[in-house]
């Protein structure tokens, strides 16, 4: 506000009286005041898809054949894999499907695993 | 993968689409043989009419392709066998993915019904017409073995 | 066992008699069984053969399905009662540059059969129709189509009738009086 209003006053000299006449019966009385305010922030995944386009579960759970072990064997291996492409599947789908044709099912390009985890 | 194809089951009881009249498995108890009943799309020969697809799934579903068949004798179009009822269409076939769904495939053979590739040919006639660009007699005929079949 | 027999064989009499009485007795079983059995059997043998007979006869007595080739001449007889013919199992294939029963020359043709009128624009297309067609027989008048009737077109159709004037092709569509 105040850098705003300096601009102004070395631009237009001749208000500089009023301006600063208006600036301080702002300071002096206040038209808003905050009294109290909430924060509100949204987040996603950070990749193309969110469900594995081949089982489609989450992708950040367990793929469809790992659920059902999922519940009785926490440490069960389950990831996420990401593709160059940047399109993810879970790893234990995307390694069945490559076996059929070595390309994504996204894209068709041929796939090159670029990472793996969750 | 059996429970992917109950997630369809269950997606498909929300359907609603212009040309799929209905999408359902023939047993509830048996998720891997479906019926679809089809409108031959607007503006082409087939429009008026209404086909039966039947589709069905293997075990390695998705990682494999569906099968799907139209009725014997029920589809006259250049990429169907009109004696068998067998599709030719690319993503049936070498361009299969398994991102695609059992609803994706009954909308890809509305589409094939508008846009017959005379190239890939399953009825040698049909699609000579095609070739020979004599769209008046591929109306005519396809007309004449839809009205005649459905005697 | 072989004591129970000799106890058996001492009340020889009782033995014949519960015998005899079991073998009467599944003898009339079985006897009543063929007398229901058998004329049933026969019976539905009967209607079997009865019903193949039939349809044998049905299969004799169908007319021909027929394709004609719809050329000049054809398209010139418009007074001639075509309609008539579009109720048998018929198709008419126009070639190309003629008109038959054309609704813009005031022609009314009952939807229900309307179908069995295939217009072309190409000869080869005329011919594509005949071969996925397959009809019985078929009816042209060779001399009138472009390039005459393909070699191969014999394979698609039992009997090719190559007609040669319009006297010929009134023994085909014959005047009802």
């Amino acid at each position: 506000m105040s850098d705003a209003d300096k601009m102004e006053i070395d631009a237009e000299g001749i208000e500089e009286q009023q301006q600063e006449a208006q600036t301080e019966s702002l300071q002096k009385k206040k038209k808003f005041e905050i009294k109290k305010w909430t924060a509100v922030a949204f987040w996603s995944w950070d990749i193309a898809v969110d469900n594995c386009a081949i089982c489609r579960n989450h992708i950040m759970e367990p793929c469809i054949e790992c659920q059902p072990k999922a519940m009785t064997d926490p440490d069960n291996e389950c990831v996420a894999a990401w593709g160059v492409c940047n399109h993810a599947f879970h790893l234990h789908c995307i390694n069945k499907w490559i076996k059929t044709r070595d390309a994504c099912p996204l894209d068709n390009q041929p796939w090159q695993l670029a990472r793996c985890g969750r | 993968m059996e429970s992917r194809i109950l997630k369809e089951y269950k997606d498909s009881r929300s359907l609603q689409s212009q040309y799929i009249l209905a999408l359902d498995p023939i047993s509830t108890d048996d998720l891997t043989h479906w019926e679809c009943t089809i409108k031959g799309p607007l503006h082409s020969p087939f429009a008026n009419h209404t086909f039966k697809l039947r589709i069905d799934i293997p075990q390695t579903y998705p990682l494999t392709t569906p099968i799907c068949k139209f009725e014997p004798f029920a589809m006259p179009h250049p990429n169907v066998n009109f004696e068998t009822g067998e599709i030719c269409l690319d993503i049936l076939d070498t361009n299969w993915s398994p991102v695609f769904n059992i609803q994706y495939i009954v909308e890809a053979i509305v589409w094939l019904l508008n846009e017959p590739n005379f190239k890939s040919p399953l009825n040698l006639d049909l699609a000579n017409l095609l070739r020979f660009d004599d769209l008046k007699a591929y109306h005519d005929l396809i007309s004449y073995h839809l009205n005649n079949s459905a005697k | 066992m072989t004591t129970d027999h000799r106890r058996l064989t001492r009340n020889g009499s009782l033995v014949r008699t519960v015998g005899t009485g079991v073998v009467l007795a599944i003898g009339a079983g079985i006897a009543c069984w063929y007398w229901w059995r058998g004329p049933n059997a026969s019976q539905e043998t009967n209607r079997l053969q009865q019903k193949e007979e039939e349809e044998h006869r049905k299969e004799r007595e169908k007319e021909p399905s027929r394709c004609v080739i719809v050329t000049k001449t054809l398209s010139e007889m418009k007074d001639f009662d075509w309609q008539k013919f579009l109720k048998d199992d018929i198709v008419f294939i126009v070639v190309p540059g003629e008109t038959f029963l054309d609704p813009s020359q005031g022609f009314e043709i009952d939807p229900k059969v309307g179908y069995k009128i295939i217009r072309c624009d190409t000869i080869l297309g005329v011919w594509s129709c005949v071969k996925s067609l397959k009809k019985d027989s078929l009816i042209v008048i060779g001399d009138e189509v472009e390039g005459g009737i393909p070699d191969d077109i014999s394979n698609f159709t039992k009997n090719i009738r190559d007609v040669k004037s319009k006297e010929e092709l009134l023994t085909i569509f014959p005047i009802p009086f």
